[in-house]
């Protein structure tokens, strides 16, 4: 069983791993930024159904997918032995120094399993994730994801001051939406950055710009910068054209471990990193 | 005047910092840098109401932060550290960076509703000043080679960095979460952020492969300059052709 670990849990092939990693993903984001639209259809639909219905007729560009899941799943691999390693190393000796010594000691086989918890995270979200996104306007009737019914009842923008550079731009918009629960009708708001659950599906509000006809603009596949910022261009958020409006309803397991997960991960791998005073005392912590 | 003669004011600063830096004048140095970054977080700051109203947005607009995290990073590294090590030899990157920004439009790209939430100023904060750091330490471990001096004094700056950069993976997948739904999205722009995060994930393996000695930890780290460079002003060169306001 050592054996063993010592071999898939060796630090070299972390080293190795993480570098293969960097590389694919690099390789990949060339692929994503030449062919936008094509990876961009992967975003909120299940990889291995995206895969099997467009990765495979367009392998020449999508070979690196399952090069990456791979490569990942040799690190997560990799990452657990030797976390599992240094962990059998190091309980022995829990009682031969003060808990606080060992805790900083424990912290990195803490942040290793905290890393694989992230990529088992991402995993179900890759794979388990249902989302499904509708356009919007007063009135419409939905059943997005298993929500049940719910009606659009308003829709409200909020714009820019006057006197502003901004001024008649979008600030804010509020969609009231109205459901019956137990016979009863209720009505909730639903603004940007504020998303709603409704029967277990998180429910949150999207935009796209359209021309002045109202026929959404098709994105320009090389228009990408931080998450959707192409999806809703600036001169078009003008009164006079209003955007798009869109529900999402997203049901994501991996999202239970993820967001929580991140907490952590931050929390403990600050603590230990003030304790080793940020690199300047990182030789002492060696346990080998 | 406009309010982007201070960013040409904290330029000019850096560039005397570097010179009186070339010319030994230590003090001098660091005094310009010092007085360059004070003037330099005045325009940030400033950068705020650059729409006639106050949005934080501006303050955190990525290129105009890079030298400001650097010249930050110097400063403290300096009044923290113990090493001898001349800092003041990094003003001539973070001037490399200020005139960057002195060519970039300064206006402010009109904010989504989405783009509006505290979580995407501290994102691109922390993924600006973890990119900042490890800028300093690709360019203190270069210094080290060519000098003929390598020693692991930017380590720090690289531990710095990666704590930066993980808060900056989980406050910008915090907002994806919120504003999108989803805490990873497939394009270019979180692909190559991922790879600058493995990159230096793996330099911190470094340390217990005993076959890689100084000289080669100093390349790696040297390399990370190019790596960071190669991930992250692609989006900075491609934002380039936004409408601005303010500018």
């Amino acid at each position: 069983m050592k054996r063993f670990l010592d071999i898939i849990g060796d630090l070299r092939i972390a080293f190795w791993l993480l570098l293969a990693v960097a590389v694919i993903m690099w390789i990949g984001s060339l692929y994503a930024s030449a062919e936008y639209q094509l990876f961009d259809s992967l975003n909120g639909v299940r990889v291995q159904d995206w895969f099997s219905e467009k990765g495979l007729g367009a392998l020449s560009s999508t070979w690196w997918l399952p090069a990456l899941f791979f490569a990942f799943a040799l690190l997560g691999l990799n990452t657990a032995a030797c976390t599992l390693r240094r962990v059998m190393a190091l309980w022995p000796r829990r009682t031969d120094m003060p808990a606080k010594r060992f805790m900083v000691l424990l912290s990195p086989s803490i942040i290793h399993l905290l890393f694989i918890g992230m990529l088992s995270g991402h995993l179900l979200t890759f794979t388990a994730l249902t989302q499904e996104k509708a356009p919007i306007e007063e009135g419409v009737v939905l059943d997005l994801a298993g929500t049940g019914e719910f009606t659009v009842k308003s829709v409200k923008n909020e714009f820019f001051d006057k006197g502003s550079l901004l001024a008649d731009r979008i600030r804010q918009t509020t969609v009231e939406l109205s459901f019956m629960k137990n016979g009863v009708e209720r009505t909730v708001p639903l603004e940007f950055l504020h998303s709603i659950s409704m029967n277990g599906a998180l429910l949150q509000l999207d935009m796209q710009k359209r021309k002045m006809s109202g026929a959404p603009i098709t994105q320009n596949p090389a228009d990408e910068t931080c998450n959707k910022e192409h999806n809703y261009h600036y001169a078009e958020l003008l009164k006079e054209t209003r955007p798009q409006l869109y529900i999402i309803a997203t049901r994501d397991p991996g999202l239970f471990i993820l967001i929580p997960g991140f907490a952590l991960v931050i929390l403990v791998m600050g603590w230990y990193f003030y304790q080793i005073g940020f690199g300047r005392e990182s030789k002492a912590q060696s346990i080998d | 005047m406009t309010i982007h003669a201070l960013l040409y004011a904290a330029a000019a600063m850096y560039a005397a910092a570097f010179l009186l830096h070339l010319a030994g004048k230590g003090r001098g140095s660091f005094a310009a840098l010092c007085s360059g970054f004070v003037v330099h977080t005045a325009y940030q700051v400033t950068r705020g109401w650059i729409a006639g109203i106050f949005i934080p947005n501006g303050m955190f607009d990525g290129l105009f932060l890079i030298s400001w995290g650097m010249a930050l990073a110097v400063i403290l590294s300096k009044l923290l550290s113990d090493s001898e090590m001349s800092w003041e030899s990094a003003a001539a990157p973070i001037f490399l960076f200020a005139v960057l920004a002195l060519v970039y439009p300064k206006g402010l790209i009109p904010p989504t509703p989405n783009k509006l939430t505290v979580w995407a100023n501290i994102f691109f904060l922390t993924e600006v000043t973890g990119q900042a750091c490890f800028y300093l330490a690709g360019w203190f471990a270069a210094v080290g080679i060519f000098t003929k001096r390598v020693t692991n004094n930017y380590h720090s700056l690289i531990v710095w960095g990666f704590v930066l950069y993980s808060i900056a993976q989980v406050t910008g997948a915090v907002w994806a979460y919120i504003g999108w739904a989803t805490t990873f999205r497939w394009g270019s722009r979180h692909l190559q952020s991922a790879v600058i995060w493995c990159y230096f994930a793996a330099y911190l393996h470094l340390r217990f492969l005993p076959r890689w000695g100084a000289r080669e930890k100093s390349w790696y780290a040297a390399a990370g300059f190019f790596v960071v460079a190669f991930n992250s002003l692609g989006s900075h060169l491609h934002e380039m052709g936004f409408p601005r306001i303010g500018g």
